[in-house]
C-alpha cells in the first residue's frame, strides 16, 4: 500500500478505518479472479503486509460485491453474520500459523467460543460403528474436561463429534467447507443451523465464487477448511481415516502449525494404512488411553 | 511497498450496511467507528469482552485486588484510540465523552471515558470537553434487562454545559463511549450537540459494539441488557 493511498484513505477522525462490507466485498472480488486460491490470495497479502483486501480491488467493485454477498445471504436465510478481518479487532492471531493464512472469514453465532480451549475431533466420512462410538465418547470426555469440540460438520466422525458435544451440554464449533447459508451434506442442515444459532459456525469459503462454480470444483474448499480448523485449535484428534482421507490434510497442518496431533490407537492397529506411523514419526501422539490426551493438553 | 507510515493495529472498524442492523437507533447518516465486538453472556473471553468487563468495573470495587485491571483497561483504550485518531482531525476536533450514567454527586459516578481520553498525548493540546452533562442518574444500560432507554428519554436528561463551550465553539465532534448497543446514547448526544452546534460534524467512536448472535434476538424489547 503506497503512502499516498494510506493518506488518502484517512477519513476524517479515523486513520484508515475499515468497512467490513467493503473488505468482504473486496475479498470476494479477489476470489472471482480466475486463478484465485487460498495460496495465491495469501501470497498477495504476504507481498504487502499492511494490506487489506480493499487495497487490491477498486472501491466500486468492493462495494458492489459486498452488496451481492448481502443479497446472497438474505436469499439463503443467513439473518445474522459477522466477519473477522486481519488487522482489526477480534481477528484470531492463531490463524497466522497456517501456511496460507486466511485474511477474512465469515461466522455465525458466538464468536467468543474461539477463545475457549478448543480441540478438533475429525475423521472419515465413512466410519465404522466403533469409530462413531469412539468419536462420541471422546467428544463427551472433552466436554467434561471443559474443552470446546471443533469439527467440520461432514458426515461420519464430524457429525458424531458435534452431536455428542451438544448432547453432553458442551460447546462446539463447526468449521465448514461451504459458505454460510449453504450446507453439505444437506441432511446436516438442522445441525448446522443449531450450531450457527447456539454455538459458532465458521466459513472461509468465498460466497460468490462458490455460487459460480460446479460442485466438483467447490470440493476443494473442504480440505482447505481443515487447515483453518487446525490453526484455530490447541490440538486435533484423528479418530479414524483411510490412507487418502482429507482428514490427513489436517494432520499435516497440525504438525506444521506446531499444534498437538493425536491419533487413536485403533488407527495404528489397522494393517491397510500407513499414515499413523508416518505422523507418529513426525511428532503425533498415539492415544492408547484418553489419559494420553489429557496429559499432553495440560 | 514500505511507506514508513505505521498503521494502527487493531484498526477502527466502521458501522456499515453489514452491521448497522445490530444497533436499532442508528441510521445511515450516523458515522460510527468501533474496535472490538462484545457478545453479552459470552464471558471473559476475547480481547473485546475482557477489555469491556475490566473497563466497566464499578466504583464500589475500588478496594478489591481486581481494581488494577480497570486502570490497565483505561490505558489500553487510550493507546488504541490514540493510534487510530487522525492527527489532522485532532488538531481541530473535539473529543466528547458520553456522560456517565450516574450523576456527578453519585458515589458510583465513573468518568472512565473521560479518563481514557485525557490519556491521549499529542505535541499540541488535545481538545477534550465534557460538553454534555446528565442532569440525573439513569441506570446504566448494562445493569438490567428491563432498562431500555430511548434517545428521547436520554435527550430529556442531557444538557449542554455552557461553561465548557466558552473556550471555543467546536467544529468537529467525536462522541466517545465504551460500547455501542442500541445507539440510543449516541443518537441523543448527536441531537443535543447538533442543536447547539448546527455546523459541527458529529461522529461516534466506540471501544466495542455489542452483537447479539442469535437471529431471533433483535426485538427491541431484548436489546439492552449487556
Amino acid at each position: 500500500m503506497s503512502l499516498l493511498k494510506k493518506l488518502q484513505s484517512d477519513d476524517g477522525v479515523a486513520v484508515s478505518p475499515v468497512s467490513p462490507l467493503k473488505e468482504l466485498g473486496a475479498y470476494e472480488a479477489m476470489w472471482l479472479e480466475q486463478k484465485a486460491s487460498f495460496k495465491t490470495v495469501a501470497e498477495r497479502f504476504a507481498s504487502d503486509p499492511d494490506a487489506l483486501p480493499s487495497d487490491f480491488v477498486s472501491a466500486d467493485e468492493a462495494e458492489q460485491r459486498g452488496r451481492e454477498v448481502l443479497a446472497k445471504f438474505r436469499q439463503s436465510g443467513v439473518q445474522k453474520f459477522g466477519v473477522r478481518i486481519h488487522r482489526t479487532g477480534d481477528y484470531p492471531q492463531k490463524l497466522r500459523d497456517a501456511v496460507h493464512p486466511v485474511e477474512l472469514l465469515y461466522y455465525q453465532g458466538t464468536w467468543e467460543l474461539v477463545n475457549t480451549r478448543c480441540v478438533a475431533v475429525v475423521g472419515t466420512r465413512k466410519p465404522s460403528d466403533d469409530g462413531i462410538r469412539r468419536a462420541m465418547k471422546l467428544s463427551r470426555e472433552l466436554v467434561a474436561k471443559g474443552f470446546t469440540v471443533v469439527s467440520g460438520l461432514a458426515t461420519g466422525i464430524d457429525t458424531a463429534a458435534h452431536r455428542a458435544a451438544i448432547e453432553a451440554g458442551g460447546k462446539t464449533i463447526a468449521v465448514v467447507g461451504t459458505p454460510l447459508g449453504e450446507c453439505y451434506p444437506p441432511e446436516n442442515r438442522e445441525l448446522q443451523d443449531q450450531i450457527a444459532r447456539d454455538f459458532l459456525l465458521i466459513s472461509q469459503v468465498p460466497v460468490l465464487r462458490y455460487a459460480r462454480q460446479k460442485y466438483f470444483v467447490n470440493r476443494s474448499f473442504f480440505p482447505e477448511r481443515n487447515k483453518t480448523m487446525s490453526a484455530l485449535t490447541d490440538a486435533s484428534i484423528i479418530v479414524e481415516a483411510a490412507e487418502t482421507s482429507g482428514t490427513l490434510i489436517q494432520a499435516r497442518a497440525a504438525i506444521h502449525q506446531k499444534r498437538k496431533l493425536f491419533i487413536l490407537n485403533s488407527c495404528f492397529e489397522r494393517t491397510d494404512i500407513k499414515w499413523p506411523a508416518k505422523f507418529e514419526a513426525e511428532g503425533a501422539i498415539r492415544v492408547r488411553d484418553f489419559d494420553d490426551i489429557w496429559r499432553n493438553l495440560a | 511497498m514500505t511507506s514508513g507510515v505505521i498503521l494502527p493495529d487493531p484498526r477502527f472498524l466502521k458501522i456499515d450496511d453489514s452491521n448497522r442492523g445490530d444497533h436499532y437507533y442508528l441510521s445511515v447518516d450516523d458515522v460510527c467507528y468501533y474496535v472490538y465486538e462484545y457478545t453479552p453472556g459470552a464471558g471473559f473471553t476475547g480481547d473485546g469482552n475482557q477489555l469491556i468487563v475490566n473497563l466497566k468495573k464499578k466504583m464500589d470495587r475500588k478496594a478489591r485486588p481486581d481494581w488494577k485491571y480497570k486502570g490497565r483497561a483505561i490505558r489500553t483504550c487510550t493507546a488504541i484510540l490514540s493510534a487510530n485518531i487522525n492527527e489532522q482531525w485532532l488538531r481541530v476536533g473535539t473529543l466528547v465523552p458520553v456522560p456517565p450514567s450516574k450523576a456527578q454527586d453519585d458515589p458510583m459516578y465513573d468518568d472512565r471515558i473521560a479518563q481514557v481520553l485525557r490519556g491521549i498525548q499529542r505535541p499540541f493540546a488535545v481538545d477534550i470537553r465534557e460538553l454534555v452533562r446528565q442532569s440525573q442518574s439513569t441506570r446504566a444500560s448494562h445493569e438490567s434487562e428491563g432498562d431500555r432507554l430511548s434517545p428521547d428519554e436520554l435527550e430529556a436528561v442531557y444538557s449542554i454545559d455552557e461553561a465548557e463551550v466558552a473556550v471555543r465553539e467546536p467544529a468537529k465532534i467525536a462522541v466517545v463511549d465504551d460500547m455501542l448497543t442500541t445507539g440510543a446514547h449516541f443518537v441523543a448526544m448527536k441531537r443535543v450537540l447538533s442543536r447547539r452546534f448546527p455546523r459541527a460534524s458529529i461522529v461516534g467512536i466506540f471501544i466495542t459494539r455489542r452483537v447479539l448472535p442469535r437471529p431471533d434476538f433483535p426485538d427491541v424489547a431484548d436489546l439492552v441488557f449487556e
